[in-house]
């Protein structure tokens, strides 16, 4: 019976995005480094489930990532695997085609890391293994590749190595594209796929999976992250999902229709982190909390981020044992009040909703001179949110509001 | 919209409190209550009612937080009202009275001007405090036109202060040039780390370089290591030869010697050991047996000397026994000495107790009289019992004399006691009154009651007021009905409201009219304009001039003097033809020139008209109706006439009606009262009358005029009295009969103890008898015998005691004696005899002495046997050492052991010259390393000892050298790897990336906050600036009229100008044209200022959206009488268009607007 590991998009070394540290949060120590952390998790599986194959599909490192540091450690772990004779199959993606360390990275003998002048096969007679593969040359590759992977090879398990985007996917930049139906009609027992960062079956027989990543790194990579474990015999091919990751990216909605204050909003949001918190295995998790539903607190959510951030921080260190940081607190709830109407009042406040909304329709017709803010940010990778001006106005509305009502409350108080 | 009641059923501490708005008028309503009275809580209450309690309510603690209810009615625009109550509770806490059903808060918000709580609290709500505020921001905003119309129109006070706001948590955020705001902050430590990164960052080419690097070295390494060791060979090789140089030569050396010597027996190293060792043993062994044949001698004297005797020796333990005995005999002897003493003393204590006893008692006599246990017992007891019968007999005797004198004491007082009566008759009566209960005060009780009633119903009929009269008469009055007076009232409001609407439609007729007069006047201002008529008329002026000049001139006629007059006065007929001409030329070239005016001149005149004819059809109408009305009054007034009474409306009449009713429900109340008062009295006459019989019945004296409850008190004294004779005969009877059983029980108990006593004295004699005691002897003298006879009997048995210890003593002696004798018969016959312990003691010291000597001996035989053996042994060893010298002889090959130490000295030093080249041949096959030891030996023999040392020496010199390279590149490598290990898969470089990326998330959500102040800040200022445009002209307007009321005419009013800067400002002008800055102006004209800002966006939104409730809390507090009383008049001027509550608690204030405002436009409340 053979078995492999499938991995993909490892990303090594590449930043968690949107963690702040902030008083109360989780300890940093625990998910530094967390992709490496993911590396080391998926190399000790395969020791101790005694794998004897691993295949990379694509994507080890980010193409703008220069740290031979980073290099040097995979070939470390890769030494560590080849010592005990497990064999490591390799394709370069979109990614890592792009980054020059790939190239002269000296790798251990164990390590198969397929051309990208043409497909290649791997024959693993021991095993009873080919694998056909070819890595990328540059990170455009946009033509199909897989419509030029040589035939199976008769009484071997086949297995085909590819960094793709099948047609149809969203959300990914549409690499080496190419359908299901086609690599079925390959001939291969098992398609192990990189490039698309959730795991997904997309084909039984044969078998076309994408191992999704092995670590989540920011909050559009939700959910358990890993490797696939595959089990074959001459019948059947068996596959089976292990996480891998140390961290993982939680959405975490609540909706606070009914709550009268931030204090009250954290609570139902408390709540709702406690379920979610559950069900993570007791890993850490990376939450982004999103508030929706029309609230009397909407402005007041809108206009005193702060606040809402402290204490929401301060819940889910409660709720969580210290495990969830709070990457972000997102508002996407709306007044209680009626604002149409208030817009048609014949009052200053009216007037200033009117304003607002001829501006939605025309935002350029409003002096926003961010020049300065622009040049200080130049070259920081910190964007200005210029195409999310409708909503920001519509923030800056309820923050005005919010800000006239509550500072004349203050005052008469 | 109009609040036309605020009804406080259960809010802060009232309690179904209502305060009523309602009128024809909007008005000014003053609501006045003292400080503390709720003033504050009925502001919120109206707030409750129009927007809910909200979530923290502070008026909930007289009423339950869910108890807590407020209601109103609002009169709407289209003269609907809506009355609704508000509950705490979560849902349907509006409800609409008139359906009982839920009402939307949505329809409500609508008829508020879709407000928010808040919104309409600051636009339609004023204090003092937030007018101080909006001065505050006004003057913070320089006086800024936009800023003060938006300020005062929305009652946004602190509009300054949330715009600074917003510009300082931006500059908090981000300034181009900061360096602690937060973005500036951000950048400044995401650009360190990025600098961070790029050097911890391991280049791919650095790591190639120190990778190629470390490989030279390790070549390096390699070749030197190679170097060293053919060197090390080499230097080896040549050293061996160096130091195998000086052993060749000793080798020579000692191959002389040795042939030098001759030949010399081989001896073992330890030969000269052992013979020595063996010559001495041999002198030492002929030493000792000297010896120990004297000792022998010497103990062989001594045990002569040594003599014992072996029977005493034999009988060592018998003798020692008896010795042991010696001490219990002596003392055994001397106790019988002290024991015989004792027993002379005990016979005579006996002798002389018993001589007290009886005269002629012996002590031999004595113990016939010797009683037994039993028989001194039973005298004992028979003493006892005696005492005891005494004892009852005494007791018995006294007791029934005691008993009889009792008796024939009670028997005296029983005598002495009256007969008690028969009261049977007043108890029964006493019975019935006491059913009755307190009665005298519940007659008390119900004559009050009455006296309050009838107060309290004449009191009321006094304040009824309209009518005069007695409760009787009132009581029979015929007043209206109910139904009768609602339709009158139905009647009479709906006429007041036709004439209210018909007077609200004239007023705005009027306001039409005088619109458009003012227009018309405004056109007309450069003068009046022309119409077609006036060109017509100056047209045929100018021709009647022309026809008046050509009569004169051609006609030679006269002057038309009805001409001439039409034009000014001092003219000729030429000028005046001439002014008539311009006059019609210019009201033809006006008409051509402000033909637009004309024409709107023309409609506004034609609309005047139809307005005219609109006012006067108005008037009709209004004359109509109060005729109307004045004919229901009349018929309402006719209604009441029987009566003798002019009424008041008819809804105070059913107010009044239901006054009426109520007392004539109090008068019934009091005639019943009355009645119940007049039965009480009756029951108390018949109840004294029966007491008073039963009382004489039993010949008690009733003293005339008694009260009810003296003569209840008297009877039931007498009561009692009688129950108390009853009950002290009572007790005396039964306390003889008590008194005559107990002397009957104490006479048989005296005779009972006279007859035991008989008894008892029989048996005395019988048990006495042995004692011979005579008859008259008592218990006690008994008693004293016995014990006596005891004594003489102790002593006695004392006596007889110590004999017997004597007896026991003298038998173990005369048995000791015995057995020393036995002793010395065995051990010395014929011995002068002895007293028994006497001999036992020499005994023993002859034993003593014999056991010492006895011991010597035995210790000098066993010291003989000892050294006797020792010699045998001595003498063994020296043969044996003799034959050992022999035998080295011989290993010497000589038979003279003299000779043997100079043997030993050559043997030696041949055995040291062998040794000594074996260690030299070792050493030199050593060096050989397994080289033939000869062929070795001759290589070395051949060398140049010069030579050999000099190339040993280049040799290591260079060796060292490479030692030091070799050193130098472990190092280096040591160096060259760390630094490659460095850059060998750390994790710094991700680390600070992820650091980066948290730090980049920050700054982009600081970023997007800033973003959205900066836009809100834009956003506020431009609104502010629209609202200016479009509203600056209305609201300037109004609030410029109302200021100038406000201030009494110290400022003519309000304009827009611009300040230095060119921004607009709000500007306000004195009566001679002074514009003066707000900044200029004092506190007080500030404060008008706003209030009239306030008052004139107002006035904009009623004029546009109707009506709607201004809520006025104490603004007047800082203003003089002067000023409040202008500022009534202003706020009296808004409240014809619209309501304005205004709460207070200044009494003055009330007073200032009650002869500031007229009745129809103020309406006070007290609260």
């Amino acid at each position: 019976m053979a078995t492999f590991v499938h991995a993909a998009d490892i990303h090594l070394d590449s930043p968690l995005k949107g963690l702040f540290p902030y008083e109360g949060a989780p300890s940093i120590d625990e998910i530094r480094g967390a992709t490496r952390q993911a590396l080391d998790n998926l190399i000790n599986f395969i020791l101790t489930e005694q794998v004897p194959l691993l295949l990379i599909a694509g994507d080890l490192y980010d193409g703008d990532w220069h740290d031979f540091n980073t290099g040097l450690y995979f070939a470390s772990q890769m030494r560590r695997l080849g010592e005990v004779g497990v064999r490591v199959a390799i394709v370069r993606g979109n990614h890592d085609a792009a980054n020059k360390m790939t190239k002269t990275l000296p790798m251990p003998e164990n390590v198969k890391v397929f051309k990208s002048r043409k497909p290649e096969t791997w024959l693993l007679d021991d095993l009873g293994i080919a694998i056909h593969g070819q890595s990328y040359a540059n990170q455009e590759v946009t033509d199909n590749l897989a419509a030029s992977y040589p035939d199976s090879v008769d009484g071997m398990l086949n297995i085909g190595l590819l960094h793709c985007l099948i047609s149809g996917a969203k959300g990914h930049l549409s690499y080496a594209p190419c359908t299901t139906d086609e690599l079925a009609s390959k001939g291969y027992d098992y398609w192990a796929l990189g490039h698309v960062h959730n795991y997904s079956v997309l084909r039984q027989q044969p078998c076309i999976v994408y191992s999704g990543c092995s670590q989540g790194r920011h909050i559009k990579e939700t959910g358990s992250k890993g490797c696939v474990m595959v089990e074959a015999d001459n019948t059947a091919l068996k596959t089976e999902f292990v996480a891998l990751d140390v961290l993982r990216w939680v959405e975490v909605s609540a909706d606070i229709t009914d709550a009268e204050s931030i204090e009250q909003a954290a609570t139902i949001f408390g709540n709702e982190l406690a379920v979610a918190m559950a069900g993570q295995d007791g890993r850490p998790c990376c939450v982004r909390a999103v508030f929706k539903g029309r609230c009397a607190i909407h402005g007041r959510l809108c206009s005193d981020p702060m606040t809402l951030t402290a204490t929401i921080r301060a819940v889910a260190a409660e709720v969580s044992s210290n495990k969830a940081w709070i990457e972000k607190v997102r508002v996407q709830t709306g007044p209680a009040i009626d604002l149409e109407k208030l817009a048609q009042s014949d009052t200053p406040q009216g007037e200033l909703l009117r304003y607002l909304n001829e501006l939605t329709a025309n935002p350029q017709s409003l002096a926003l001179d961010l020049t300065a803010l622009k040049a200080k940010l130049a070259g920081s990778g910190v964007q200005i949110p210029q195409d999310a001006m409708n909503q920001l106005l519509q923030d800056a509305r309820d923050l005005l509001l919010t800000a006239l009502s509550d500072g004349q409350s203050e005052q008469e108080k | 919209m109009k609040i036309d009641a605020l009804r406080l059923s259960a809010f802060g501490p009232f309690a179904d409190k209502t305060i009523d708005f309602s009128g024809n008028a909007h008005g000014l309503h003053i609501v006045f209550g003292v400080n503390e009275a709720g003033k504050s809580t009925a502001l919120r209450a109206i707030l409750a009612l129009l927007y809910g309690f909200g979530h923290k309510v502070e008026d909930a603690w007289l009423h339950d937080y869910s108890k807590l209810e407020v209601g109103g009615a609002l009169l709407l625009p289209d003269d609907r009202r809506l009355n609704l109550t508000r509950f705490k509770r979560r849902k349907n806490d509006l409800i609409d009275d008139d359906k009982g059903e839920p009402y939307k808060q949505t329809e409500l918000d609508a008829v508020l001007g879709a407000m928010s709580r808040r919104a309409f609290e600051h636009a339609f709500g004023i204090s003092h405090i937030s007018l101080r505020q909006g001065v505050d921001s006004v003057l913070a905003a320089g006086g800024e036109l936009g800023h003060a119309l938006f300020a005062a129109t929305s009652g946004l006070n602190i509009l300054k202060q949330v715009m600074s706001s917003l510009d300082n948590q931006q500059d908090q955020l981000f300034k181009p040039r900061a360096q602690k705001a937060a973005i500036n902050a951000g950048i400044s430590e995401l650009d360190k780390l990025h600098k961070e990164l790029r050097n911890v960052s391991a280049s791919q080419n650095q790591w190639k370089q120190m990778k190629t690097s470390l490989d030279k070295l390790l070549d390096r390494e390699i070749e030197v290591d190679d170097r060293l060791q053919v060197l090390s060979s080499e230097i080896s090789l040549l050293s061996r030869h160096r130091d195998a140089l000086k052993h060749v030569t000793r080798q020579s050396q000692l191959q002389i010697d040795l042939d030098a010597l001759g030949p010399v027996p081989d001896l073992a190293d330890d030969f000269a050991q052992r013979r020595v060792e063996t010559q001495t043993t041999i002198k030492a062994a002929a030493q000792a047996e000297q010896d120990l044949n004297h000792e022998l001698e010497q103990i062989d004297e001594k045990l002569k000397t040594l003599t014992f005797d072996d029977q005493i020796i034999a009988h060592t333990k018998e003798i020692e026994e008896l010795a042991k005995d010696v001490g219990v005999h002596t003392t055994a002897i001397a106790d019988c000495k002290r024991l015989r003493a004792e027993i002379h003393r005990h016979n005579e204590s006996a002798q002389k107790d018993m001589s007290l006893l009886r005269d002629g008692l012996t002590l031999e006599g004595i113990e016939a009289i010797r009683l037994s246990t039993t028989e001194k017992a039973k005298i004992q007891r028979l003493g006892a019992k005696y005492a005891k019968l005494e004892e009852s007999l005494y007791i018995a005797g006294k007791a029934a004399r005691a008993a009889q004198n009792n008796m024939a004491k009670a028997r005296v007082s029983i005598d002495k006691l009256e007969q008690p009566k028969d009261t049977k008759a007043l108890e029964d009566c006493l019975e019935r009154t006491t059913e009755q209960g307190k009665i005298e005060q519940r007659l008390s009780y119900a004559d009050t009651e009455f006296a309050a009633a009838r107060e309290q119903a004449e009191v009321d009929l006094s304040a009824l007021g309209l009518w005069s009269g007695d409760l009787r008469t009132l009581e029979e009055l015929v007043i209206p009905t109910d139904e009768t007076m609602r339709s009158f009232e139905t009647d009479l409001s709906q006429a007041d409201q036709t004439l209210a609407d018909i007077e609200k439609e004239g007023a705005r007729l009027e306001k039409q009219l005088r619109d458009n007069q003012k227009t018309l006047s405004e056109l007309n201002r450069s003068g009046d304009l022309p119409s077609l008529e006036d060109l017509k008329s100056h047209r045929a002026l100018r021709e009647r001039g022309w026809r008046s000049v050509r009569a004169v001139w051609l006609e030679k006629g006269e002057i038309d003097q009805g001409f001439m007059e039409e034009l000014p006065q001092g003219l000729d007929l030429a000028g005046a033809y001439e002014k008539a001409v311009y006059i019609a030329d210019d009201t033809s070239d006006r008409l051509r020139t402000d033909a637009e005016a004309v024409t709107r001149a023309q409609a506004l005149k034609s609309v005047i008209q139809d307005i005219g004819e609109r006012l006067a059809a108005n008037r009709e109408g209004k004359r109509i109706q109060r005729e109307c009305r004045a004919v229901l009054l009349d018929g309402w007034r006719q209604l009441w006439e029987p009566l003798g009474m002019v009424p008041l409306t008819p809804r105070d009449m059913a107010t009044w009606a239901s006054r009426v009713g109520e007392i004539k429900r109090k008068a019934a109340e009091c005639r019943a009262k009355k009645m119940t008062a007049a039965k009480l009295r009756t029951d108390i006459d018949r109840m004294s009358f029966d007491i008073a019989g039963r009382l004489k019945d039993l010949s008690v004296s009733v003293p005339e005029k008694a009260s009810y409850a003296a003569l209840f008190e008297l009877a039931k004294r007498t009561k009692r009295g009688d129950d108390q004779l009853c009950k002290s005969r009572q007790d005396l009877e039964v306390r003889i009969a008590a008194y005559e059983r107990e002397i009957d029980d104490n006479l048989q108990r005296k005779d009972q103890a006279d007859q035991d006593i008989g008894t008892w004295a029989q048996e005395w004699i019988q048990a006495t008898n042995k004692l011979g005691l005579d008859d008259s002897a008592k218990p006690e003298d008994a008693n004293d015998f016995v014990l006596a006879l005891d004594q003489v009997f102790g002593e006695l048995e004392k006596a007889k005691e110590k004999q017997q210890r004597i007896s026991g003593m003298q038998y173990n002696y005369e048995g000791y004696t015995r057995r020393v004798k036995d002793a010395l018969d065995k051990l010395s016959p014929g011995r002068k005899p002895l007293e028994a312990t006497e001999a036992v003691v020499k005994l023993n010291d002859q034993l003593t002495k014999d056991k010492a000597q006895y011991k010597d001996r035995k210790l000098f035989e066993e010291q003989r046997g000892r050294k006797r053996s020792t010699l045998s042994q001595i003498k063994q060893d020296l043969a044996a050492q003799r034959e050992k010298l022999r035998l080295l002889c011989e290993d010497a090959q000589t038979e003279k052991p003299d000779q043997l130490p100079e043997i030993e000295k050559q043997a030696s030093v041949k055995s040291r010259l062998l040794s000594e080249l074996n260690t030299v041949n070792e050493r030199l096959a050593e060096l050989a390393s397994g080289q033939e030891l000869k062929t070795f030996v001759e290589q070395i023999k051949a060398q140049d000892p010069d030579e050999l040392v000099a190339k040993l020496e280049r040799l290591e010199d260079e060796k060292k050298g490479l030692y030091q390279e070799q050193k130098q590149l472990v190092e280096n490598i040591a160096l060259q790897k760390n630094e490659l290990e460095t850059i060998g898969g750390d994790s710094i470089a991700a680390g600070i990336a992820e650091t980066a990326e948290g730090l980049r998330s920050k700054i982009q959500s600081d970023v997007e906050h800033y973003i959205k102040l900066k836009l809100s800040s834009i956003v506020l200022a431009n609104a502010i600036e629209r609202y200016r445009q479009i509203n600056q002209s209305p609201v300037l307007e109004a609030a410029s009229g109302y200021f100038k009321t406000i201030t009494g005419g110290v400022f003519e009013g309000l304009k827009a100008d611009y300040d230095e800067k060119g921004e607009p400002v709000i500007k306000a002008f004195r009566p001679d044209g002074t514009p003066l800055m707000v900044q200029e102006m004092s506190d007080g004209s500030r404060d008008q200022l706003f209030l009239a800002l306030r008052l004139g966006g107002l006035d904009k939104y009623v004029s546009i959206n109707g009506p709607m409730p201004f809520i006025v809390d104490d603004v007047l507090v800082h203003f003089d009488d002067d000023r409040s009383a202008a500022a009534f008049n202003a706020m009296g001027k808004l409240a014809e268009n619209t309501q304005i509550i205004f709460f207070t608690h200044h009494q003055h204030l009330v007073e200032l607007a009650k002869t500031t405002l007229a009745d129809k436009i103020l309406k006070v409340h007290n609260f």
